[in-house]
């Protein structure tokens, strides 16, 4: 079944004059794990915000379970696991009170998981999360979502503040989590390299622009990194239709596209690029990010 | 779950109120360690006749304390809300928001009522113990407009740190020190001036319905209005 | 509670708060003054003396518009001055024939007065039992103090306990003399800083007047007979050596009068236009008269009376009302209404919302339409607001501050003010 748990129609959203995104548009289906990736202040946060109901959109319709996000009734937010921005919990409780806590609020509780993480963290029952280093917060915020047990996960910027070990370990327990019990998460981040092995689909968006909406598969499949030795010399090339992107050091260039080689090759010789040894070559995920989003 | 929300304020605040106890038990007993060295050095009717008939407050020292206590404590419960968002967190568990808010705030106010009670018990004991009826009457009446402004200044206080948006949060707070200055009119200079005994009731009811306005505070906090 | 109705609660508060403090804030920056003359009758011109208070010395004239100089003044009005008549040796002998000294002056000088806010003030029922025969020179402060409940508690101050035998024999005093518990007033001078002591006198449940004091710890109970109908709102007890009265008292029918010392006699006095809810009385006796001055909102009038109690004279003057100033025109124009806890007619707090009359209405209308300018500038569908335009249309500038404050009156269909 591929009923969608997220819809976002034409989401359009200033703050002040300023405009952060016109006319998003994407939908998460059930059970899919679902990026929005994008750089710093391109409003990831704002549609994070916009999602869970803590800022009212100019224009357009953001519905959690086919019910306004502006207005979720308890029931439907009790189904919604939510990690703020740099893993915030109550940070006056130690870790056994914020169980007891939040346990009465969610009628499918399940301590088991979240015991299981902090008998990893080795610290005592009693010791503050205020008093804990960033990384073992993090495994809290995380022990809590999974013992909440939702079926949607909006996770914003899990990565932050966290070295390797704990971000590969947060990767870990969602991976597991969302293929065993067919969970549906959406997740934003703006370090790419981890979420290559768990994203199904994905969102990019750039400052005022959303750049491609698409399973990441088909993404990494179908947008290309090509390289060539220029005879010319030319300092740059415009991105159009077929290239989207292009870099040049001295007589090396790099083209991104979403063409075949056959087609590259037509386009540059339309363009009168001369040029020789065009070959394609394997992106990750995130140099496909900087492709698409460029550097700067 | 409103339990449970109340043993997170709890968590949350139990050391700022006990603090805030001591200092209220710390006053009043010192008001009652004056009043009794009073008795001491002075003959009774004089501290009757100073009581009675020339203004004699002599628990003047309790004025503010319940104003200091109220803000205190709000700032200590609200700060931590809004400190990195932590709001977010409250208003995303599964219950209605103006439940969750309105439960916090209630809570706070029952805790201050709580240690406002200890305060009047307390000195009215004192009073008693040494004035008629009459005194310990007048304590209680001139004492509740006090006690009622610890309860509004908290009441700004929530409201003004759940509200998203600077200018109106300084318009809050301006509003806020007209509301708790009008409770403190019935003191001029040493003596009582004016006597709310007629409008207690009707002081009580405004504190009350100023309750609610911290939910527009949090609908402005969900809009997201800076 | 829906948020529309929190929005209307807020908006209240708004209104209550600034419709206090911003009337108060306009009165205290454009201060307005008074022409409120003080008036005193000369024996020697035989006319009133009006004295208006001006910036660097204050005029003094007659009613036939004499202007007087300080010291002619202080010679018009030697019953007053008699001290600095003394002193710059220009004391008369006489005044109009009759033989005059300082003693005898000072002897019959006392003043009185009654406003609207001791007698709607606090009062603890609960007075000092002053020994008025103690056989000392001065009155010496008792422990024994007194309240009349349903019956007349004698307390010791030292044990904070009731007194039961003096209890009794006072109670039963009051009994024996028909005094009906408990009491609604006593009216006395709780202090020794007096050259004698005549107790307290006590309105009880009925509105019967007695005159109680504490005579070598006995009581002294005496039912004080009235003119029938009248009640006794308030007494000044004037302990002072020309004992000729007891004391002065209003009535619940704005009457003034004097309680005559000794045989109890109550002298009412001619005054009119006064409202004990709401004018002030000074009184002022000298050797020659008594001089009532009964102050009202906007105007004052001042009677004059024999030694016999007889009205000799009598004037009424106006005043240039608060609203008639400059700064009060506009005040009339810019609020609708004010609002005050508290006021000089009485000690207790309470709502007093002052309306001045309609000329408000302009200023709203001005308001109003500002704000519907504001709207169709920035482009706020005026329909969808009408809530925004009644608050203004009533409650004028407050409503306007509210309106501007709660924003969203008027963003729920508009993009721009929401962000």
């Amino acid at each position: 079944m591929s009923e969608a748990v997220v819809q976002v129609k034409n989401l359009t959203h200033y703050y002040g004059n300023r405009l952060i995104f016109e006319n998003f548009n994407f939908e998460i289906k059930k059970g899919s794990i679902f990026g929005l990736l994008g750089k710093n202040g391109t409003g990831k946060t704002t549609t994070i915000n916009i999602l869970n109901g803590f800022l009212k959109q100019t224009s357009g319709q953001c519905l959690v379970f086919g019910e306004d996000s502006h207005s979720l009734s308890p029931e439907t937010k009790a189904r919604v696991g939510f990690l703020i921005e740099g893993h915030i919990q109550y940070s006056f409780m130690n870790i056994k009170q914020i169980e007891k806590f939040y346990s009465a609020f969610y009628p499918k509780w399940k301590k088991e998981p979240y015991w299981e993480l902090m008998s990893k963290l080795q610290v005592s029952e009693n010791q503050k999360i205020s008093r804990m280093s960033c990384g073992q917060r993090s495994q809290v915020a995380l022990g809590l979502l999974l013992a909440q047990d939702p079926d949607l996960l909006i996770l914003d910027d899990y990565s932050m503040g966290l070295d390797a070990g704990y971000r590969r370990l947060f990767i870990d327990y969602l991976t597991e989590y969302a293929k065993a019990e067919n969970k549906t998460i959406f997740i934003t981040s703006h370090i790419i390299q981890d979420l290559e092995e768990l994203l199904d689909d994905c969102v990019i968006i750039d400052y005022r622009s959303v750049l491609l909406t698409m399973p990441i598969k088909q993404f990494l499949n179908e947008f290309k990194l090509y390289k060539c030795d220029l005879l010319d010399s030319v300092s740059s090339i415009k991105k159009d239709e077929v290239i989207k992107n292009s870099e040049i050091i001295k007589n090396k260039a790099s083209f991104y596209s979403f063409t075949g080689k056959n087609e590259l090759e037509t386009h540059l010789a339309k363009l009168g690029i001369k040029h020789s040894e065009l070959h394609q070559v394997q992106m990750s995920l995130e140099d496909a990010f900087i492709g698409l989003t460029g550097k700067y | 779950m409103i339990k449970s929300l109340l043993y997170k304020e709890w968590l949350k605040i139990r050391w700022s109120f006990i603090g805030l106890l001591l200092v209220n038990l710390i006053v009043v007993v010192s008001i009652c360690v004056s009043l009794y060295n009073d008795f001491k050095f002075y003959k009774p009717n004089q501290i009757y006749d100073g009581v009675l008939s020339w203004g004699y407050v002599f628990y003047i020292d309790l004025m503010y304390i319940p104003l200091a206590t109220g803000l205190l404590l709000g700032v200590v419960q609200f700060f931590s809300e809004i400190n990195s968002s932590r709001l977010k967190l409250t208003l995303h568990l599964p219950m209605k928001e103006s439940s969750s808010l309105l439960s916090m705030q209630w809570y706070g106010l029952g805790l201050l009522v709580l240690i406002f009670i200890i305060d009047a018990v307390i000195i009215s004991i004192l009073t008693s113990s040494y004035f008629p009826y009459e005194v310990v009457n007048s304590f209680l009446s001139i004492s509740l407009p006090w006690f009622l402004a610890g309860l509004t200044a908290y009441i700004f206080i929530s409201l003004i740190f759940v509200e998203p948006s600077w200018s109106r949060r300084i318009f809050m707070a301006v509003v806020g020190v007209g509301f708790v200055n009008l409770l403190f009119s019935n003191i001029i200079a040493m003596g009582i001036e004016a006597i709310f005994s007629r409008t207690d009731l009707y002081f009580f009811i405004i504190t009350i319905l100023l309750t609610p306005i911290i939910l527009l505070a949090g609908y402005n906090y969900k809009k997201g209005i800076r | 509670m829906n948020i529309k109705s929190v929005k209307i609660l807020l908006a209240a508060a708004i209104i209550f708060i600034s419709s206090i403090y911003l009337p108060d804030i306009f009165w205290s920056t454009f201060k307005y003054k008074s022409d409120r003359p003080s008036v005193s009758f000369s024996p020697i011109v035989n006319d009133f003396l009006f004295t208006y208070p001006g910036k660097d010395n204050s005029s003094i004239r007659d009613r036939k518009g004499k202007t007087y100089t300080r010291d002619e003044y202080e010679a018009a009005m030697p019953q007053l001055n008699f001290a600095q008549l003394m002193f710059s040796g220009k004391m008369p002998d006489s005044v109009n024939g009759v033989k005059v000294d300082v003693p005898m002056m000072r002897k019959n000088l006392f003043q009185s007065r009654f406003e609207p806010s001791t007698i709607d003030g606090l009062n603890y029922m609960l007075n000092p039992l002053i020994e008025s025969s103690s056989g000392r020179v001065n009155l010496e402060y008792p422990n024994e103090f007194f309240i009349i409940k349903n019956r007349m508690e004698i307390i010791d101050a030292r044990t904070n306990s009731v007194n039961e035998e003096m209890t009794k024999l006072f109670t039963d005093a009051l009994s024996k003399s028909g005094f009906v518990f408990p009491a609604k007033e006593a009216f006395g001078n709780p202090t020794t800083r007096k050259p004698y002591d005549e107790g307290y006198f006590v309105v009880d449940a009925k509105d019967q007047f007695f005159h109680i004091k504490r005579i070598k710890d006995k009581p002294f109970c005496k039912k004080i007979y009235l003119p029938k109908g009248i009640k006794v709102v308030h007494m000044n007890v004037h302990e002072i050596a020309l004992k000729e009265f007891y004391g002065i008292f209003v009535t619940e029918d704005n009457g003034l009068y004097f309680l005559s010392y000794g045989d109890y006699k109550t002298i009412k006095l001619a005054i009119e236009d006064y409202n004990y809810k709401t004018s002030s009385i000074r009184i002022l006796g000298d050797l020659f008269h008594r001089t009532i001055s009964v102050n009202n909102e906007d105007s004052y009038s001042v009677f004059v009376f024999d030694r016999n109690y007889n009205l000799k004279d009598k004037y009424t003057g106006q005043l240039t009302g608060k609203y008639e100033s400059a700064q009060g025109k506009i005040s009339a124009y810019v609020f609708p209404f004010s609002l005050s806890i508290l006021s000089n007619k009485t000690m207790f707090v309470n709502f007093f919302l002052k309306f001045i009359d309609f000329r408000f209405f302009a200023g709203n209308i001005i308001l109003l339409l500002g704000l519907i300018g504001f709207f169709l500038l920035k482009k706020i569908p005026v329909n969808k607001n009408l809530f925004s335009i009644i608050l203004v249309a009533i409650a004028g500038i407050y409503g306007l501050i509210a309106v501007l404050v709660i924003r969203d009156f008027f963003t729920s269909n508009n993009k721009k003010l929401e962000k």
